[in-house]
């Protein structure tokens, strides 16, 4: 009866279908389903009503409330589990039909997004007519199967497997990192037997040293090969290995190599025991100690979700957060292991810089007043204010408020450079949409090397390129990709190659579906880009991979606060603003380039590290990270999210927006918002996808739109935008991890 | 010797309202009558003035205002009458009463100052704290 | 010999350990379970179920002279500890007689060059082809066997990393293979690998005593190398020769691949084999198979006692019997 809703429900594809079951962190193994059915006690009623499920039986969810996508509806079969009919689609395993009917079967080696290896033999379920119990995670589900997980054969099994697996599993529990999320300690609690019968020597082996990111210790190993699955089919490195054979056997990679993949810290989350974990979190908190906040990662412009787990005023480490549209389940290096730098060089109190060039601590009001002092004595065309990277929606409108309230309008976010196209937003963001990526089979991939840029939408394609054999092209300087490509060429006169047809590439591009184009944003800052870009839309024109049903040219952004300053309309009046400025506002922005700056111009720095716009400043008034300020932060592909506060402020810092309202009404030009709400209503008036939170808001207009420019393509190389992985913004360079990682993980 | 005239052997029980009122009244009077005598025996001399001192007590009375019960205002009374003794008995010490006479009374100091009159609850809350 | 179980920690290079422990906390555990399992070296040693009875009388004396018996008992314990530590400190399984991780040394490093020889190159076209163009990996193991025959008869690193060129498949998928097979050695071994068959049937024939008289013949342990690099010694499966028990077998690596041969010497007696080695260090060139003059192939001694006749055809063949 539910399930007839359930089975007409046909939703969006494929969303979180094994949401928190796939999480280790889940104690959702523990709240198996009851199963006493009503059957049992009632025999006659259930002999009575047969023809169709008893309405006593409880109505059963799929796990966790997972949505179940049916490809093709007249495909549907249905099969019984303990009794209870369910419909799944053709092609889904034993395992996936009972998530869907809602029972959990414990397992170790099998996980949604790898392939089945079916050897930790914890699935095991007994099926009617089957002479031995099936490991239900390889098995494919067939019309009127009856699934049976609870009874004496399928326990037994579990308890057999359970007491295998600890036969040779050191008695590690108050020493292991994974206790108190470990996967094997929950199913022996709900799945194992109370003793065992092991009283041999248990085996041991030796730890492989990975890396300075994750720590191993092999004995506790229990060989369920995610982690080589994962290396070898997400991150594309194939690094990990099974090594031996029976109990001997040894995950390692034989000779000793670190791994440099920039997605290896998902191996921690995915090790069900605790051989693979955090090096930096070893010994520092047990799980239940720590305060999860589900918040947004600001390191690169994907914003992948992740939940910062906190013990205090202090951030203990990162997890991702499952979002199937953008980063799945994985998130990269550099913002897993970033956290650590938000305790280091963190500007706490505001500080003005005296005549013998030192910093010296003064109370908000005095700095206040100095800074609006000095804004009243300058002429407004000299003011300029240059948003950071990790500068949030709110403190943008703020910032471009206030100058314009002074009268001045030159105001940019400090990656975009002199990117002056914030009219159309198909122009600078990623118009298909990171997941839809998934549907593409050709790749043209302009001056960006994904993988160092925005690793989760490298992940994406190397995922599309896995499944569909699709093609890479590649113009740029010569980089490392964890999927085939061809290297095109490295400036743009391959570009106009394959615009005017005459590249090899060219009849890819043009037999393929769906082709996508992929700009790096590191091309705003050279002089030919207007020319370079009418030169990627001819070639969109001619691929026709602009369409109503599909839109394959994209830009992909560096940082987390582009997407939302272009938005908001963040684009300067003059070319070099900088160079005659004589009041300069950075809020938060380091990679400015400060000599540009003259001399004499007097600077304010509001920002929360003493990164290099400290230097130059002449003012510095503390701000919030985004770990501690609730924040609208636009992702490259349009998507809103906002940052929830984890951990409070440190030290005198103030949120962004609050300085700039607060700075405003000591200059006599007061903001008209006093609140969160009324400066989210500010920016309803100016952009109000940014209120939509967790809604992406594609673009209505494409880019052909734009007038032809007559500019000359040059002949300069394309260089490449972000030379250091781990060290890309204040936090990560702030970051003892992230040095570690620089000096000994990047390919020299 | 001030022990002995200051220190209530009964505790006060007014018969209403106004009585209460008045007591208070005298108490206060009384107080301020020995801030001198306060200062000089704890040296506060460069700490605090007499008027501060004195729109501190002021303040404090007035945090209790709203009440009405007389029996209440009886026993605030006594407690401040007990508060008053010990700080005259000089069974308080200086940092004890820096602490919680001195410091800490900005509020006044700001209702006092002319810099802070126009600004906004916005901006005085900003001074405070980033939580408001 | 017998089947030891998973590798321990102890049996690795590592920085020496120290072997002493204290008084164990709960010797009782020690006695009861493993008596059956201990009793299988052949040694002479009082019954077991004695020895637990001494100790359950130290354990009920216990509560009255703590101090005396407590030294007692840790004694027979730390005693019989270190028997239980001798058991597992024999050599366990290890065929390859390597390790499952890579360990840098002067002949076997990463950077060293290795490619197969000119000769082996045209071999390899030749393996290659057997197998689908698009399924190059199934080569793997034949094209690592020639790899050990070249080198010699074991596979450095170098080695392992050229054959992943070949197949085109990352270098890791190699050393999985490698390590999961015992017969691919990967550390030296001498020019005559000597392995000798441990299985039930060899073992009660006397494998052992095969294995101990080439040992200190050789004055080498198992999977040592002699000084002079020819010979070593290993124990091997079943060889299916279990009617000429005993029977070791000589991995000839001593004329490169064109020259391998892997023969088997069946019959062999602590005596004869002695005198194999000592041929074979001569350089000469021993008709493998049996070593019992008195048998021919897997015949008795004395002759065939059966199958002396033309066997009787087929019932529907016999015409005549019809």
């Amino acid at each position: 009866m539910g399930l007839g809703l359930l089975a007409s429900k046909a939703l969006k594809p494929t969303a979180s279908r094994l949401l928190s079951s796939q999480n280790p962190r889940s104690l959702l193994f523990l709240s198996r389903t009851v199963t006493s059915t009503p059957e049992l006690q009632k025999p006659e009623q259930a002999a009575q009503a047969q023809p169709e499920p008893t309405p006593d039986l409880p109505p059963r969810t799929p796990l966790a409330g997972a949505r179940v996508h049916f490809p093709n509806p007249d495909d549907a079969i249905e099969v019984f589990v303990d009794g209870y009919p369910v419909k799944i689609p053709k092609g889904m395993t034993v395992l996936q039909a009972c998530e869907v009917a809602g029972v959990d079967i414990p397992r170790f080696c099998y996980h949604s997004r790898l392939s089945i290896a079916g050897n930790c033999r914890m699935c095991l379920v007994e099926v009617e007519k089957s002479p031995k119990p099936v490991a239900s995670c390889a098995m494919p589900a067939l019309p009127g199967m009856k699934i049976k997980t609870d009874t004496p054969i399928a326990k037994k099994a579990r308890e057999g497997v359970m007491e295998f697996l600890l036969m040779n599993h050191p008695l590690d529990c108050p020493i292991c990192d994974q206790g108190g999320e470990c996967d094997l300690q929950d199913q022996s609690m709900a799945f194992g037997s109370d003793r065992g019968r092991f009283t041999e020597m248990k085996r041991s082996v030796v730890d492989k040293n990975l890396g300075p990111l994750v720590k191993t210790v092999m004995t506790r190993c229990i060989q369920c090969t995610r982690c080589v699955r994962f290396a070898t089919e997400v991150a594309g490195v194939q690094d990990l290995g099974m090594l031996g054979r029976g109990s001997g056997e040894e995950i390692g990679t034989y000779v000793e190599k670190l791994m440099t993949s920039e997605l290896s810290g998902n191996v921690i989350d995915i090790c069900p025991v605790g051989a693979l974990t955090s090096k930096p979190f070893a010994f520092k908190a047990r799980n239940w100690e720590l305060k999860g906040t589900e918040t947004i990662d600001v390191t690169d412009a994907v914003g992948s979700n992740i939940r910062i787990d906190s013990r205090g005023p202090e951030v203990m480490r990162i997890i991702p957060r499952l979002n199937e549209d953008i980063n799945e389940e994985w998130i990269s290096d550099k913002t897993r292991f970033c956290y650590d730098g938000l305790k280091r060089q963190r500007l706490n109190d505001p500080m003005i810089r005296g005549a013998d060039g030192r910093f010296k601590p003064v109370s908000w009001r005095d700095a206040l007043a100095v800074v609006a002092e000095i804004a009243h004595q300058v002429k407004p065309e000299e003011i300029v204010g240059v948003a950071g990277q990790l500068s949030d929606a709110e403190s943008m409108m703020a910032l471009k408020d206030f100058l314009n309230k002074l009268g001045s309008n030159n105001v940019w976010c400090e990656k975009n450079g002199m990117f002056h196209d914030a009219d159309l937003r198909s122009g600078y963001l990623m118009n298909t949409s990171i997941s839809d990526l998934e549907k593409a089979d050709v790749f043209l991939l302009v001056g960006t090397q994904p993988r160092v840029e925005a690793a989760m939408v490298n992940a994406r394609i190397r995922k599309t390129v896995r499944a569909t054999h699709a093609k890479v092209g590649y113009i740029g300087p010569p980089a490392d990709f964890n999927y085939d490509h061809e290297h095109l060429g490295t400036g743009p006169q391959t570009l106009k190659e394959i615009a005017e047809g005459r590249h090899s590439f060219s009849s890819a591009l043009s037999n393929a579906k769906n082709p996508v184009i992929i700009v790096g944003a590191g091309l705003f800052n050279r002089k030919d880009k207007d020319a370079i870009f009418s030169a990627v839309e001819a070639i969109a024109k001619s691929a026709k991979a602009v369409r109503p049903d599909w839109n394959g040219l994209n830009v992909l952004l560096l940082s987390a606060g582009q997407a939302a300053a272009l938005d908001l309309g963040l684009v300067p009046e003059s070319e070099n603003c900088l160079e005659s400025a004589k009041f300069v506002y950075l809020m938060g922005a380091d990679d400015v380039n400060l000599e540009n700056i003259p001399k004499d111009a007097f600077v304010v720095y509001q920002g929360h590290h003493g990164d290099q716009g400290v230097y130059r400043a002449n003012v510095v008034l503390p701000a919030a990270a985004f770990s501690e300020k609730e924040g609208t932060y636009e992702n490259t592909e349009g998507c809103t999210q906002q940052t929830v506060p984890a951990v409070p402020t440190v030290g005198d810092a103030r949120d962004d927006w609050k300085i700039i309202r607060a700075l405003s009404e000591v200059a006599g030009v007061r903001l008209p918002y006093d609140t969160l709400t009324a400066i989210r209503s500010r920016i309803k008036t100016v952009a109000p996808n940014l209120l939509h939170v967790d809604e992406r808001e594609p673009a209505t207009f494409s880019t052909s739109l734009k007038p032809q420019s007559n500019q000359e393509l040059s002949s300069e190389p394309f260089g490449t935008a972000i030379e250091n992985f781990y060290m890309t913004d204040s936090i990560t360079r702030a970051s003892k991890i992230m040095a570690q990682c620089s000096a000994l993980l990047l390919k020299k | 010797m001030s022990f002995s005239l200051r220190s209530v052997k009964v505790p006060p029980n007014s018969a209403s309202l106004e009585e209460a009122r008045s007591r208070v009244f005298d108490f206060f009077r009384e107080a301020c009558r020995s801030i001198p005598s306060v200062i000089d025996m704890y040296n506060l001399d460069d700490v605090v003035t007499v008027s501060r001192l004195r729109s501190t007590i002021a303040s404090e009375i007035r945090k209790n205002s709203h009440i009405t019960d007389p029996k209440v205002i009886d026993m605030l009374l006594f407690k401040g009458t007990e508060e008053l003794n010990n700080v005259l008995e000089h069974a308080k010490q200086r940092h004890h009463l820096i602490g919680q006479y001195v410091v800490g009374r900005q509020g006044l100091i700001q209702d006092i100052g002319t810099k802070d009159q126009g600004i906004s609850n916005f901006l005085k809350n900003f001074y405070t704290s980033n939580y408001f | 010999m017998k089947r030891m179980g998973p590798r321990l920690l102890s049996e690795q290079p590592r920085p020496a350990q120290t072997p002493r422990r204290g008084p164990v906390s709960n010797p009782v555990r020690f006695f009861s379970y493993n008596s059956g399992r201990l009793g299988h070296r052949g040694r002479e040693e009082a019954p077991n179920s004695l020895r637990s009875l001494s100790l359950s009388f130290h354990f009920v004396v216990v509560s009255r002279n703590w101090d005396w018996v407590s030294k007692m008992l840790a004694r027979l314990a730390a005693s019989r500890f270190l028997e239980i530590r001798q058991v597992f400190r024999q050599p366990s399984r290890s065929f390859s007689t390597a390790l499952n991780y890579h360990l840098d040394s002067p002949d076997n490093k990463p950077d060293l060059p290795w490619e197969f020889s000119a000769a082996n190159k045209e071999k390899v076209k030749e393996i290659l082809s057997h197998y689908p163009s698009n399924y190059k990996q199934s080569a793997v193991i034949p094209l690592l066997d020639l790899a050990q025959q070249q080198h010699g008869g074991w596979l450095p690193v170098s080695a392992m990393n050229a054959v992943a060129k070949i197949i085109e498949v990352a270098p890791i998928r190699v050393y999985e293979v490698a390590t999961f097979y015992s017969m691919f050695n990967r550390s030296k071994v001498g020019k005559y690998h000597l392995l000798v068959c441990g299985t039930t049937p060899c073992m009660i024939r006397g494998s052992r005593e095969i294995e101990d008289a080439l040992l200190k013949h050789l004055g080498v342990k198992r999977n040592e190398v002699t000084k002079d690099g020819l010979f070593s010694v290993g124990e091997m499966e079943c060889m299916g020769c279990c009617v000429n028990a005993p029977m070791i077998t000589v991995a000839d690596y001593s004329n490169g691949s064109e020259g391998y041969t892997y023969n088997y010497y069946e019959d062999v007696t602590p005596k004869r084999v002695v005198e194999i080695v000592e041929l074979l260090r001569k350089g000469e060139k021993l008709p493998p198979g049996t070593q019992n003059p008195g048998r021919i192939k897997s015949g008795p001694e004395g002759g065939n006692t059966t199958l002396l006749s033309e066997p009787k055809p087929p019932p529907c063949r016999d015409l005549d019997a019809c």
